[in-house]
Formats: C-alpha cells, structure tokens, sequence
C-alpha cells in the first residue's frame, strides 16, 4: 500500500514539475519566430498534453491509496463512497480538490487549442497555462509538515518557494535538451533562438537554484534537528543520499555552463557539436534530479528526522551541551590547546612564506593544520558513544518515575553502586561511580544502552533480561535527579535561599497534584501561567509557617505564584488537620504525596519543612529549609518572587519531548 | 552572473543541499499523554487526554481504552477537542484497580496516519 | 473569441468561485458552529430550570449540582474547592451563600462533598443541599 502510493506520488510531482517547467521554457523562448521554434513549441506541448493526463491519473491514484490509508483498509481504496468522505472532510482533501481543479482547467485549456497566430494571444494562452501549471504545482507545499504545525502561512511558504523554484529548474530541463538536440541536427550553425534560450534559462536556473538553496535550508532547520537525526535516522540518510545525487546533477549543470561560451562561437561545426553535447548533459542532468524527485517523495514517507530515534553509528561522538559547572571552559584553556595553537601559528607563517607562489600547497597545508589543531583541541569534549546515545526517553521525568527508579535502584543497582546517603550538610554522598563528572557527560540514551548491555570488562551485569524497558528507563531518570542533586546542594551552582537571576538550569520533576477527589491536575499545567511555591510540610512543626502562608496566600496569588503544599504521607485528612482558622484555600495534596517527596527529598534531604520556588518554565529556582537557613520568612519569599517577576528573558523550557 | 572559479564548487555544494529537504512532510507525534504513560494512578482517571505535535483530522483519529482482557471501557466518544486541534480526548466507564491500554490512531492535516499504544495502571 | 479573453475569463471564473465559494461555505461554518453551541447551551438551562421546579424553586431559578471540597464553614457561608459547574463556574474554591434549610452543621473543612445550588444564576445562588460524596 505504501510502495503504491510512493509510486503514485513520485509521478505526479514528477508530472506537475514538468509542466510548470515546460511553459516556463516555452515563455522563455519567446514568440516562435521560425519554423525550428514553432516545431519544437508543437512537440513541447505534445508532451505537456501527456504530462497532464498522467498527473491527472495518478493524481487520482493517490487519492484512493490515501483513502485506503486513512480508514486503515485497503478495500477502501476502491470504495466511491469513502473516497468521497476522505476527499470532502480532510484539509488534505481539500487541497487534491483545488488542485485538481486547477489541473483539469489546464489540461482543457490545452487540448482546446486557440488561434495565437498573434502575439498577445500567444503570451496570454502560454502565460496562463504555467500559472494554472505553477499554482496546481505550489498547493503541495501547503498540505506539508510546514502547514501542519502552524496556523499562519509563513512556514507553508517556505515549502511553496521551494515547488516553485524545483519546478522552474528541473521542468525547464526535458524541453531544453529537446531544443538543444533539435538545433544540433542543423547542418548550419545552431538556431540562434535556441542559443538565447539556453542563455536565458542558464540565468533563471541560476535564481532558481539560489531561491531553493535559501527556501531548502529553513526547512532543514525545522525538519532534521542535528547531526544525530542526519546520520541515524532513515529521513536522514535519505536526505543525505539526495544531496550525493544533486552534487552529481550540479556537476553537470556546471559542465553545461561552461560550454556556453563555444555554444555562440561563429564555427559551426564547433557550436553545433557543443550544442548536442550540452543536449545529452542536460537531458542526463534531468534523469538525475528526477531520482531526487523520489528521494524526496519517500522522504515524505517516513518519520522526519526530528521526530525519531536517531540510531548514532560511530563510537564515539562530540559533547556540546553540559552541566554548568562542570568546569569545561577550564579544560578548553588547558595547555595542549595553548601548544596547539602556538605551533599552528608559526607553522603557518612559515607555509605561507615558503609556498607562497603554489596555492594548492598552501592551502593543502593549512587544511591539514587545521584538522590536526581540531582533533587534539576537541579531545576533552569528545566522549564515548552508543547506538541509543541520541535516543529520549519516552517516559515524562515525573515525581512517579524517580520514586520508581529509586525502588528499582534500590533493589537491582544498590548492591554494586552503594545506596546514595543523604547527608543534611552537603547533598548525597557519593555512589559508586554515578556522581562522577564522567556520568554527567552521559546521555540518556547512553545510560540506556549501558544499563540494558552492562560493561562485562568492568564487571557490571547487563540488565536487558531482567528488567523490562519501562524500568530502565524509570531508573535513568532517578539517576538524572541524583546527578542534578549532587549539585545543587554546593558548589558554584547551588540552588539556595535567594534567586540568581538569568540561572536558571534544575528542571522541576513533574507532579500529580491530587486534592480528595476532584480531578488531579499537574505541575505541568501551571507552566507558562504561574509560578509554584511546594510546601512540603509535616505538623506539628510547620503550624505557624502554614497559618502564615493561608494568610499570605491572597498576595502571593497576585504575584502570580501558586501554593501546593504536601504532607509526607497521603491522607484524605490532611485538609482537615490544616484546619479553616485561617481557612487554607490553596491546594493541598492527599494522594501520591510518598512519590512528590521521594523525589523532592533529592534535592533537600531530611525530614525538615522545606519550600521550593519553581519559575513559570519550571525550574527550581530557590530552597528554604528550615533546618539550614530557619523557617522561610513571609517577606523573603516575596522578595525572591518579586526576583523572578522582574526578570527579563525567561528561560528556555526544560525538554521533555517524549514519544 | 559570473561565479569566481575556485568558489563553483562550494556554491554548488550549498545549493545541492537544497532541493533534498523540501517536502520532508512529517507526522503527528504523541507529545505527552494524561493519565502519562506508564503511570501508576491511586484513582481511576475520568477521561483520557492525548496531546500531539501536530493538528489532527477531527473525521479520522480515534482512541479507545482496553483493560487487560481487551474489552473496551470507554464511552466510545473519542473526539479532537474543538477547541485544540492538537488535542484528542474520550471520556471513560468507572474503572477497577488493573492494567489499561490506550490505543491511538491519528490523521495529521498533512494527510499522514501514525497510530500507538501504551498502559498506565489503577491501584 | 480571442486567447487573452479567454485567458482573463478562465482565471476570473476561478477567482470568483473559489474566494465566493469559500467566503460563503467557510463564513456559513462558523456560523452554525456558534448556533448549535447556543442551542447546546439553552438545553442545559432548560434542563436545570425543569430539575429546580421540581425542587420546589420559584419560576426563573435554575439548579446546579457541583462536586467539591469544603475548605471552611461559617454560620452563613461556605467555603468549597469544586470542580467545574457547567454553565455556572469554572474549577475553583468559591464562597458560597447558605440557605436557612441547608442541613451544614456536619460540614467540616476536608470533607468531600456533593452540592446543589439554587438562584437565577446572576450572583444570586444559594447553596440549599449537600451531602458527603
């Protein structure tokens, strides 16, 4: 079913490219002047007659087949009544309807052929056909990912420009080589007609190229989304298989271009033989963007780049994103890069003295400098790599799932890496291994493969067998919250009792705040509007402090922060046991409370009253604990609330891009 | 227009890149689900919401709910919220304490189907 | 006729359908979509005058039902956490009036509870029943 609606695709963007360059080449052409010209326009439109038909046929083709895809049975496809239904309540419908209307115009406007023995007539019939041609051509960029993801018709643009410039090149290419053939049979030197055309077509190709080099690279922005997706997914290769194919296509066009200059010399012999050359390159150079054409209908088939599981291929791979505190700058400024760059300095003065007459030698050598200063300057960021290195995780990182990678750990991982033991002063004491900078660097996708593999020559077990994936991936994201706690607790990038402003980087695990029995809402559901402050509390210690903050509560609302407070222990009474003098009118939770402080206990461990302040895109910005800095004071948290409210640039938003 | 010689090579380099992205349509994607998937929940949740990358056809995308013996507990009203097209909801029967699976099929508006399934528990 | 007055003919016929086309269809969508939500929302109104009648409310007051939590009691109000009330309020905590029958005396702040309310809608609600949920 998908092999048929590839092929049926591939045909008729191939059709509907075609005619929108063949009109383009004939109006290029200009007003047929001679003979040669007017036998050549008849073939052309011979060709466009059939063009027409086939992408009206296949057109209609892709219909059905998508129909067949749509309910999800292939008899459907054969089926007038739900092919009906798909054509008139999908916007993809939709569009194959205008379009098809566009088509059909067209091709009546082609086989009912008009008198253009007159100029006016001949622009008017021929100008129209290629924009009922380029409009029908167009309409596919806006049934794309483009159109999908955005209701405004900037990004549909891209793709149009993009249509529109394929179609002015690659269509412009068949007729072209047909004229250019046609005048090499001349015994005489090349019709000159011809010659202007190939030289008006050689600039407009020129345009065409550079409109879809700008137009091709913005989608790419938006599609592939790194080096991961480029090398590692089947979009990937795909896209990388089509610019392999291009180049070639391009080394001809290039080699054509080239040949121009001989095209108008005054030999004949000379013009006339570059003429049928320059046809075969052309004609060549039009079969190969055509197999692009198909790379890039199935591309269309499958997941975009951004969207799947890149599976990495080499061994290694290069770290760009990391920790701040990490202390990678320093590195970077270490004595190997310091050496490297002296070296490479000097060297090249004394390259450039010595080969200063011989460009290829020159610029050879820097090459090889320049490589050589790379590999040993990017040592340090250069790490260890696995298939799964550029794979998420499909599981949100919630307080639910740390508290089941805790349990996990505990009881599969513990035994080897040690229990990581909370310690009031300083954070977590250090695991085996888990807490070092080099796990830091780990990907998740690496912890996967790690965990799911083990490292026999290091004597870890692998743990594919035992534990179901959805548990790997529980315990990679308990092990996320270990790393990120061994440092927020000390060191340059402590969270602490005042609010750095423009630092944000300890995203906020993801909670179920469960109040009774009314619908359970999340933390999620507060980004973007409100700020959090999570009270995790315990009576009767927290007594005062509550009072204070249900009193409070009315101002903090307005400065746009919401309260949720969590008792230890899920219980239907902790509301009552709040009491209503003041009455507590914020949130409180009673169920799943064990998870919520499973979880925010990483980052504050003990058992003493502590809030967290969470910015609007949820991360951590602020920890009072009443053990270390004394039961948060009213106009403190109001002052680092206040913090945040003046804050100008928000900061980017913790990704949790799951499948 | 002329191009200098040494510079052809990378100009059409850059220019070759192109004409491979367009068209690289993509696919609805599931961005995050309530209940989420692989959850634990203490009280049966009331409806199930699923929320994807891209907008969906409200005539061609479904979802239902199975629990473990594969008989189907929603009320069989799954719908793309007319409010947000990137939104598909259903509504569901009391639940007991089980395994469910949520089965999803959905029609991006660039015409491209993507279908999925995960569990969640009531305890 | 001559080619460049059929040329202009052609794209003028598409012009016109397609943007009349789409101006009335699309226009006429929008349209229906407010209507049916209107008659959607007059039922539930309907429905809630007819339940409130039974109840023995005077003519014009409606009855809502609402789900929530009790926050704080006082002698004449209530404070709940609630869940939406469909064409009344959306989630919230709201105070709200209590009715001289309402039976409030074991409400205590914590307590899940099922409310009716009584009123025209406009303000004026009075809660005049509840029980545990």
């Amino acid at each position: 079913m998908t092999t048929l609606l590839f092929g049926a695709q591939w045909v008729h963007l191939a059709q509907c490219v075609l005619l929108t360059g063949a009109f383009f080449v004939l109006l290029l052409a200009g007003w047929p002047a001679n003979d040669f010209i007017r036998r050549w326009e008849q073939h052309v439109l011979c060709w466009a007659r059939w063009f027409a038909i086939v992408a009206l046929a296949s057109g209609a083709a892709v219909l059905s087949v998508q129909t067949g895809l749509f309910e999800g049975r292939p008899e459907a496809a054969l089926e007038p009544r739900a092919i009906w239904y798909a054509m008139l309540d999908t916007r993809p419908g939709f569009l194959w309807m205008v379009r098809h209307g566009l088509l059909i115009v067209l091709a009546a406007f082609l086989f009912l052929s008009g008198d253009v023995s007159a100029r006016q007539n001949w622009i008017a019939a021929r100008g129209e056909a290629f924009v009922l041609a380029a409009l029908a051509l167009v309409l596919i960029g806006s049934s794309g990912h483009l159109a999908a993801t955005s209701e405004s018709l900037w990004p549909q643009a891209i793709d149009m420009v993009h249509l529109l410039g394929a179609g002015i090149w690659v269509g412009g290419l068949p007729p072209l080589a047909l004229l250019l053939y046609g005048a090499s049979q001349n015994a005489a030197a090349p019709d000159p007609y011809a010659v202007r055309t190939m030289q008006r077509f050689s600039r407009a190709a020129l345009i065409a190229a550079l409109i879809l080099a700008g137009s091709g690279i913005a989608s790419a922005w938006l599609l592939v989304g790194g080096a991961a997706g480029l090398v590692g997914t089947t979009h990937g290769w795909l896209l990388l298989a089509k610019f392999a194919v291009l180049v070639l296509a391009l080394l001809l066009a290039a080699a054509s271009r080239a040949m121009m200059p001989t095209l108008s010399s005054p030999t004949a012999a000379k013009s006339s033989a570059t003429a049928r050359r320059m046809a075969w390159f052309i004609a060549s150079e039009a079969g190969l963007v055509l197999v692009v054409l198909g790379l890039a209908t199935a591309m269309t088939m499958t997941r975009p780049a951004l969207h799947d599981d890149p599976v990495w291929p080499w061994p290694v791979r290069i770290v760009h994103d990391f920790l701040p505190t990490v202390p990678l700058l320093q590195r970077l400024t270490q004595l190997p890069i310091a050496y490297v760059l002296a070296v490479s300095g000097l060297t090249i003065f004394a390259v450039v003295f010595l080969v200063r007459r011989r460009p290829i030698l020159l610029f050879g050598t820097l090459f090889a400098l320049v490589v050589n200063g790379a590999a040993i300057g990017l040592q340090p960021l250069i790490v260890q790599a696995y298939p799964t290195s550029f794979v998420r995780s499909p599981l949100s990182y919630t307080a639910g799932s740390i508290a089941e990678g805790m349990a996990v750990y505990q009881a599969h991982c513990a035994s080897c890496h040690g229990t990581p033991t909370p310690d009031p002063a300083g954070g977590w004491g250090s695991a085996v291994d888990l807490l070092a900078s080099e796990t830091i660097w780990r990907s998740v996708g690496d912890l996967f493969w790690l965990i799911t593999h083990g490292r026999p020559n290091l004597g870890m077990a692998e743990f594919g067998s035992r534990l179901q994936e959805a548990q790997r991936w529980h315990v990679i994201n308990f092990l996320r919250a270990l790393g990120m706690s061994g440092f927020c607790a000390s060191g340059p990038s402590r969270i602490g009792a005042v609010v750095k402003p423009d630092y944000a980087w300890l995203s906020a695990p993801d909670l179920t705040i469960s109040v009774g029995p009314l619908t359970p809402t999340s933390l999620r559901d507060l980004r973007g509007k409100r700020m959090v402050l999570l009270v995790l509390y315990s009576l009767p210690d927290s007594r005062a402090r509550m009072t204070e903050l249900a009193r409070q509560y009315g101002t903090l609302s307005v400065l746009g922060v919401e309260v949720v407070a969590a008792p230890p222990q899920s219980s239907p009474e902790a509301i009552a046991e709040l009491g209503q003098s003041p009455p507590v009118l914020f949130p409180v939770v009673t169920n799943g409370n064990e998870e919520i402080t499973a979880a925010y206990r990483m980052f504050a461990p003990g058992t003493a009253h502590t809030e967290f302040l969470i910015d609007r895109q949820g991360y951590i910005r602020a920890i009072w604990r009443s053990d270390l800095t004394g039961m948060p004071r009213a106009d403190v948290v109001q002052a680092q609330v206040e913090r945040l409210n003046g804050e100008k640039s928000p900061p980017p938003l913790p990704d949790d891009h799951v499948h | 227009m002329r191009i200098p010689t040494c510079a052809r090579g990378p100009f059409f380099a850059l220019v070759a890149w192109v004409p491979g992205v367009v068209l690289a349509l993509a696919h609805s994607e599931l961005q995050r689900a309530e209940p989420p998937v692989e959850s634990k929940l203490k009280r049966p949740p009331s409806e199930v919401k699923l929320y994807f990358t891209e907008r969906l056809e409200p005539a061609y995308s479904t979802v239902r709910v199975n629990d473990d013996h594969g008989a189907q507990v929603d009320r069989q009203d799954s719908h793309v919220d007319s409010s947000n097209p990137l939104l598909l909801r259903a509504t569901l029967q009391l639940l007991e304490h089980g395994a469910y699976s949520v089965i999803w099929r959905v029609l991006s508006v660039d015409g491209k189907v993507t279908e999925g399934r995960f569990t969640f528990r009531v305890e | 006729m001559r080619m460049w007055q059929v040329a202009i003919l052609v794209n003028l016929a598409l012009a016109v359908g397609l943007g009349f086309g789409y101006g009335a269809w699309g226009r006429r969508l929008a349209t229906l979509d407010g209507e049916v939500k209107t008659a959607q929302a007059q039922v539930e109104q309907l429905t809630r005058e007819r339940e409130a009648c039974f109840a023995g409310a005077r003519v014009g007051e409606q009855l809502w039902e609402g789900r929530g939590i009790v926050r704080a009691v006082y002698p004449k109000m209530l404070i709940v956490t609630h869940e939406e009330i469909r064409g009344l309020l959306p989630a919230r905590t709201t105070g709200f009036r209590l009715a001289d029958s309402t039976n409030h005396e074991r409400a205590h702040a914590g307590d899940p509870i099922r409310f009716w309310l009584q009123g025209t809608g406009s303000g004026n609600n009075v809660l005049v029943r509840m029980e545990t949920w």
